[in-house]
């Protein structure tokens, strides 16, 4: 399927890539909470 | 010598105005199908009204616009730049005034003001609110306080721009700070964006539903209305919720990952979300001729990891985090790792999303002093990523910024006549010209002014410095968070200078700086 302007592919969706997407945005929570988690305890054990 | 606007020109921006608040009407028209499924009657006839005045008001601007006007000159002067700016700024000001009807007659607001100053801020994702006695508000105004965030988030223009054909949508697209070209058209450029919305809205409320129904134990309808009232305003990064404690009502910390993610999703720019969820080999890259479409690893998911915006989003965020723990640690705020990092975390992932969300009441965030306090107002002044729904002066900007200073004093230090690469990379390689570099320096100073000015006037009705600071940045960035400042018995000037920075802060100025231009050569011009 292509637009009929630009003569370009259109883009269209997949199950796969939608997986991709939410799980990319989990895993940005994920690692920051670790990181969060990891900073937490050094500045307690510091403080 | 400025120029006066000519009929023609009204014509263009009634017209277009005319077809803003007709969508905007078409979309009020869900609190009214709500308010009648619920049984709410005293809030149907205000959301009718609202209705009522939005297809008067757009229907009258169109039909006007339409009378005696030469059709040849209205083809000539379509939709322009100026014209798409004084559209957009007007927008923001009327859709929340004629937004606030059914908060006027709810009996929820001490004044008119108050019912603008929470549609503004609704509309603008800001999250600030004014609504007295909130856990027991009529479910479908909460519900119409939670869509303006996902209509201002996901834009009312872009909604309209799909009304639009054209090249003058490309106009109110730019207007609105989304200046993203991912598809071939700005049709199609729309219509992806209100499919990643809706993608998120399905995923987002069903998660967030299952989440209150399986762990907190809700009956389904509950459920769904606190999944779908979180959805809006973390996806919009926006921060109303239905209870007055905000997202420590719940008492979940599966309920706030949930919500974290969401939060996520609504600061990465429709450019990242759309690289996320479409395949290297179907994707448009673009006619910008600044990006080398040749550039093949400008098309995977991993070369987002190399542009300037998530590079400086990630370290703002760390040294933003780094500092807020290592604040609340010193002052002994928690005792707990689990404590420290949950509440510690979530609170600044709201603050750097603008999403404006908390865990902790209003009147211990006031209690965060020391570095505490700075990690979180620089958390809410950064914000976002550009052409996302959150506010601040966007992670771009700041990268650009940094590299701009950097090559400066790299020239200097190197030998003369040594040359200094000046390219960046965000989607592509691209150049640093001089004209990108000023254009985000002098946009971010703007925020600056914009937060310095709202705490300096907050400081004049002796709010503490702090406080005036944190909660100026606040509504400058759309971000929601309060120190306890925003309050009903506030004076009107400081609500009324709140309304400003949050206007001024979701237009990013410039849309705000044309319109006044066009009222100033309308009265002075020529």
């Amino acid at each position: 399927m292509t637009d009929p302007k630009w003569k370009l592919p259109l883009w269209v969706p997949n199950p796969i890539d939608s997986i991709i997407l939410f799980a990319s945005e989990a895993l940005i929570v994920l690692a920051f909470a670790l990181i969060a988690v990891a900073l937490s305890a050094i500045v307690l054990w510091i403080f | 010598m400025l120029i006066r606007p000519a009929a023609d020109d009204f014509r263009v921006v009634g017209d277009a105005l005319g077809r803003v608040f007709l969508a905007t009407a078409a979309a009020a028209l869900l609190p009214v199908v709500w308010a009648i499924i619920g049984r709410e009657w005293h809030p149907l006839g205000s959301f009718v009204l609202m209705v009522g005045v939005f297809v008067a008001v757009g229907g009258f601007l169109v039909a006007i616009s339409r009378q005696k006007s030469d059709p040849l000159k209205t083809a000539q002067r379509g939709l322009d730049w100026s014209h798409g700016m004084v559209v957009v700024a007007v927008a923001w000001l009327v859709v929340p005034a004629v937004g606030s009807i059914p908060f006027v007659l709810s009996g929820h607001f001490a004044s008119p003001v108050d019912a603008y100053f929470d549609a503004m801020s609704g509309l603008s994702t800001t999250g600030l609110a004014l609504v007295a006695d909130l856990d027991h508000l009529a479910s479908s105004i909460n519900f119409w306080r939670h869509l303006l965030h996902f209509l201002g988030g996901q834009g009312i223009i872009i909604a309209a721009l799909l009304l639009f054909a054209g090249k003058g949508g490309t106009t109110l697209f730019h207007g609105e700070g989304r200046e993203d070209r991912m598809l071939p058209s700005v049709q199609s450029t729309a219509k992806a964006i209100w499919a990643v919305s809706f993608l998120h809205l399905a995923v987002g409320v069903v998660a967030l539903s299952a989440v209150a129904s399986v762990i907190l134990g809700y009956s389904w309808n509950r459920a769904l209305f606190h999944g779908l009232m979180i959805f809006f305003a973390a996806f919009d990064t926006g921060g109303f919720a239905p209870q007055s404690t905000s997202i420590g009502y719940y008492h979940s910390a599966t309920f706030e990952a949930v919500t974290a993610v969401l939060m996520v999703a609504g600061a990465l720019s429709f450019g990242f979300h759309f690289r996320l969820w479409s395949r290297s080999d179907r994707r448009y890259t673009g006619r910008s001729k600044r990006v080398d479409v040749s550039d093949r690893d400008a098309n995977s998911r991993w070369s987002l990891l190399k542009n300037l915006e998530s590079r400086a989003i990630i370290t703002t965020f760390l040294l933003t985090l780094g500092f807020t723990l290592v604040g609340l640690a010193a002052m002994g705020a928690y005792s707990s790792v689990t404590g420290l990092s949950r509440q510690g975390f979530f609170q600044l992932l709201s603050a750097h999303t603008g999403t404006g969300f908390a865990t902790v009441p209003s009147a211990e965030m006031a209690g965060w002093v020391g570095l505490a306090f700075g990690g979180m107002a620089v958390a809410m002044a950064l914000g976002g990523m550009a052409s996302s729904t959150a506010g601040g002066v966007k992670a771009l900007r700041i990268g650009l910024t940094v590299r701009a200073i950097t090559d400066e004093v790299r020239g200097d230090l190197l030998p003369d006549g040594a040359l200094v690469d000046d390219s960046y990379y965000q989607f592509g390689r691209r150049r640093l010209t001089a004209e990108v570099a000023r254009s985000a320096m002098v946009v971010s100073l703007l925020f600056v002014a914009l937060y310095l000015i709202g705490a300096a006037i907050g400081i004049v009705y002796d709010v503490p410095l702090q406080s005036a600071l944190f909660e100026s940045v606040s509504a400058g960035a759309n971000v929601g968070l309060s120190v306890g400042v925003t309050d009903q018995a506030m004076p009107v000037l400081l609500k009324l200078t709140y309304i400003v920075e949050m206007w001024l802060g979701r237009l990013e100025f410039i849309a705000a700086f044309v319109l006044v231009g066009f009222i100033y050569a309308w009265v002075r011009g020529r």
